[in-house]
């Protein structure tokens, strides 16, 4: 149910106009009747009252308002120029070749031409430390890193003892890791490296080695699916998705981080709509704040470009390190030119939609640092994107939903994103699987004709909670639930309700509500309230025609204290909105494993019409991805999240491609493709040829090609 | 005055936690709305976005879902509800 956002949102006629621009001496008096009323109309006074008459006289169009004291604003200036970044400064993509412990890559240089280089290097050492040593003396300088400052190197050490080693000249003493069954111990540190033999030698050093660099997983991403450039079929040519648009509607947009901008400096993001933005006259669908390439570019240029936009992206917390949208939007489209690790398509132009259904923080133990968008916006922000992509290929990543609802695709959003797909070819939505697979939030089953049928409903903190069961319209179940102690509430007839409380509050609610307009199914929902009990709920099933029932029944979402079955069912788990008919759903696996194990949380199909999604699978484990408000940093979150943008940007180079060959690519034949070019590794897939969590396999770059051809 | 859900037969199933709260009629609402094939979009509705030939968003009183649902030229209907991010 929507809720009117509190004042502030910016949302219909709710928004106050801009303020005047700051002035340095007295402003002088309007010349004419026409500026008086531009002057009076431009304040926040005079754009309250605009509301209030357009709410007045013209009832449901509370967003005029905005349009008349938008009118009534002079025209705004066109925003300057985006600076170019420093020209000291260029932007430099890092490899991990410029470390002091590899060798450089080197051009072309004939194997004759090669000599031994005369170096005297300590040869009973770590091989690693000897090469840093030997790259110090052939000139390589080596990095500013994290922890290390140029021509240092960090080590990890078994020491005698941890004083004497935090005593060794040069040595800059790291962390005690811990205690060796011989007595000796476990340290790191950092020297420099001219200093790396010296310490070697020292009689309190066992062992010394030289630590390892961690892969930016990005990098697993791309080479788990086979889409960096040298890996793509032959006669491919996607070049990183140029020419297609890809949508992400999430939370968080940095478009101040280098991947996110081009070499020039200037935005890849060709539109930032925030939804719970303060609304203007060119506002989307009435509400929000659309900012243009044009002002982003702009903003760019100022010290603070988020203050300087009017977008205010959240900054890190306990909760959060870097915003989700951020890091989504890398995966599927960043240039690399920050991070030095490029996402699945780095060409591609971008629109993003901040999801935000309030411009409030939400409040609160219960909600902190959670994210919500809202079911219409949602499709809103879709049908926004893929009208700014016009008649460019165009992909949207979603990653929002919940565990309840009828999972058969009929909910009006889900067939209003199919809809939007179908409009016209080179469209897709891609979204995430969703991440309950371990939290025994589906149970299904049969209850028998002639007796009754038990669900258990564990409890955890008495956080109380919400169940949907769904079965056929033509079936009647009546309900009944027992509490831990015996009370029992109900029977509840099919089409009844029954609120129960206390003192005029609400504490349970029942409701067994019969042919659902979209499937004609019927529903028994039950919501407690929390702080009930912390005992197990029974709830109770009988059918009333003589029929055995077949039933699947959810728990929905509650990230502070989720309930769950007692006899839970580990199928059927895909989020609300991930069992549309055109959508590509996808599921997560580990890229960091040979085996490609599947992530624990990645939520299984099929729908509940019996459909197979997820489609596919990509990588969604510990991806390392931009980081919000780094400017070139990373950050590392794991999820189905993670795995839908790869799929989100492998769908843009496939589109590239089509484009590039002069095709349209339908969803039919695009969702062909896909499945077409999957990895069929690990077995599990191959043998059974769609795998609940897996889907049809793991998503490659040989979809890329046209199988027809 | 809040609404009587039960009474909308076309409006898609909800949330026990929703309907433990309906709104107030003179509450405003986001709705999606779905038309019955080949039906002309009712006047007294201001469609807000469009997805696909049947299907549109909309913004009304809480109140006036009755009239969507005596409308003959309206199949379905959907409250907008909170949507969480998956992490």
């Amino acid at each position: 149910m929507a809720r009117k956002p509190a004042s502030g949102s910016g949302r219909g006629g709710s928004a106050v106009g801009d303020t005047a621009p700051p002035r340095t001496r007295a402003a002088a008096k309007p010349r004419t009747a026409e500026a008086a009323l531009r002057k009076v109309l431009s304040s926040p006074a005079g754009t309250e009252l605009v509301r209030r008459m357009a709410e007045a006289l013209l009832p449901g169009t509370g967003s005029a308002h905005t349009t008349l004291a938008a009118a009534a604003r002079p025209p705004q200036p066109l925003p300057p120029a985006p600076q170019p970044l420093p020209a000291e400064q260029p932007p430099v993509a890092m490899s991990v070749d410029m470390l002091n412990t590899r060798l450089t890559a080197v051009g072309d240089t004939a194997v004759s031409a090669l000599k031994t280089m005369a170096m005297n290097i300590t040869k009973s050492m770590d091989p690693r430390l000897q090469l840093a040593i030997a790259n110090k003396r052939s000139g390589k300088r080596g990095l500013m890193l994290a922890s290390t400052e140029r021509d240092e190197i960090a080590v990890v050490a078994r020491v005698t003892s941890v004083d004497d080693w935090q005593n060794i000249p040069d040595v800059l003493p790291g962390s005690q890791l811990g205690r060796v069954p011989d007595g000796s111990w476990i340290v790191t540190g950092r020297l420099p490296v001219d200093s790396i033999e010296a310490v070697r030698a020292d009689p309190a050093v066992l062992s010394l080695k030289a630590s390892q660099p961690v892969h930016p997983t990005l990098v697993k991403t791309i080479a788990a699916m086979g889409v960096a450039p040298a890996a793509l079929p032959a006669g491919t040519v996607p070049d990183g998705g140029v020419g297609v648009v890809i949508g992400i509607v999430d939370f968080g947009c940095d478009f101040a981080h280098r991947n996110f901008r081009q070499a020039d400096g200037s935005t890849r993001i060709i539109s930032l709509w925030h939804q719970a933005g303060v609304a203007t006259v060119d506002s989307p669908f009435g509400y929000g704040r659309r900012f243009t390439q044009a002002e982003i570019n702009a903003a760019l240029a100022a010290p603070d470009p988020y203050a300087a936009l009017g977008y205010p992206l959240p900054r890190d917390s306990a909760f959060q390190t870097g915003t989700h949208g951020t890091h989504v939007m890398d995966i599927a489209a960043g240039n690399g030119l920050g991070s030095g690790s490029a996402g699945v398509a780095p060409r591609a132009d971008i629109v993003f939609v901040e999801a935000s259904s309030s411009d409030i923080p939400w409040q609160g133990p219960d909600t902190v640092q959670k994210f919500f968008g809202d079911s219409v916006q949602l499709g809103e922000a879709v049908r926004f994107i893929f009208d700014v992509a016009g008649d460019r290929p165009c992909v949207v990543n979603l990653s929002l939903g919940t565990n309840g609802g009828p999972h058969d695709g009929t909910s009006l959003v889900e067939q209003g994103l199919d809809a939007i797909v179908n409009e016209q070819p080179n469209r897709a939505v891609v979204i995430a699987a969703s991440n309950s697979q371990q939290d025994g939030i589906h149970t299904q089953g049969q209850v028998p004709a002639g007796a009754t049928h038990d669900i258990v409903w564990k409890q955890i903190n008495a956080g109380g909670g919400e169940v949907e069961l769904w079965y056929p319209g033509a079936r009647r179940l009546e309900v009944t639930l027992i509490a831990g102690d015996g009370t029992t509430f109900g029977p509840v007839a099919p089409g009844d309700t029954l609120p129960i409380g206390t003192g005029g509050q609400i504490s349970i609610f029942i409701s067994s509500r019969l042919d659902d307009p979209n499937n004609h199914d019927n529903v028994i929902g039950i919501w407690l309230a929390p702080g009930l009990t912390d005992d197990d709920w029974t709830v109770r099933l009988s059918s009333l025609d003589g029929e055995v029932v077949d039933y699947h029944a959810w728990i929905e979402r509650d990230d502070n204290a989720q309930a769950s079955f007692a006899a839970s069912v580990s199928t059927h788990t895909l989020g609300s909105i991930s069992t549309g008919h055109q959508t590509i759903v996808v599921g997560s696996y580990d890229a960091h494993k040979p085996a490609f194990p599947l992530s624990g949380f990645s939520s299984s199909g099929p729908t509940r019409d019996g459909r197979n999604k997820p489609e596919v699978s990509a990588p969604g484990h510990q991806v390392v991805a931009a980081r919000s408000r780094t400017v070139t940093g990373v950050t590392r979150k794991s999820g189905t999240s993670m795995a839908a943008p790869a799929v989100s940007g492998l769908i843009a180079l496939i589109m590239a491609e089509a484009r590039r060959n002069g095709q349209d690519l339908t969803i039919g034949a695009l969702r062909n493709r896909l499945l077409t070019g999957v990895a069929l590794n690990p077995p599990a897939i191959a043998a059974q040829g769609w795998d609940p969590r897996y889907g049809s396999g793991r998503a490659t770059g040989q979809s890329i090609a046209d199988a027809t051809v | 005055m809040p609404i009587d859900l039960k009474s909308l037969t076309k409006m898609e199933s909800l949330p026990s936690s929703v309907q433990v709260q309906p709104p107030q009629a003179d509450e405003r609402v986001t709705v999606l709305v779905k038309l019955k094939k080949g039906s002309l979009r009712p006047s007294y509705l201001t469609e807000r976005a469009r997805m696909g030939p049947e299907i549109f968003s909309a913004e009304i009183k809480a109140g006036d879902l009755s009239r969507l649902e005596a409308d003959p030229a309206v199949e379905s209907m959907s409250l907008s509800r909170p949507l969480p991010s998956i992490e």
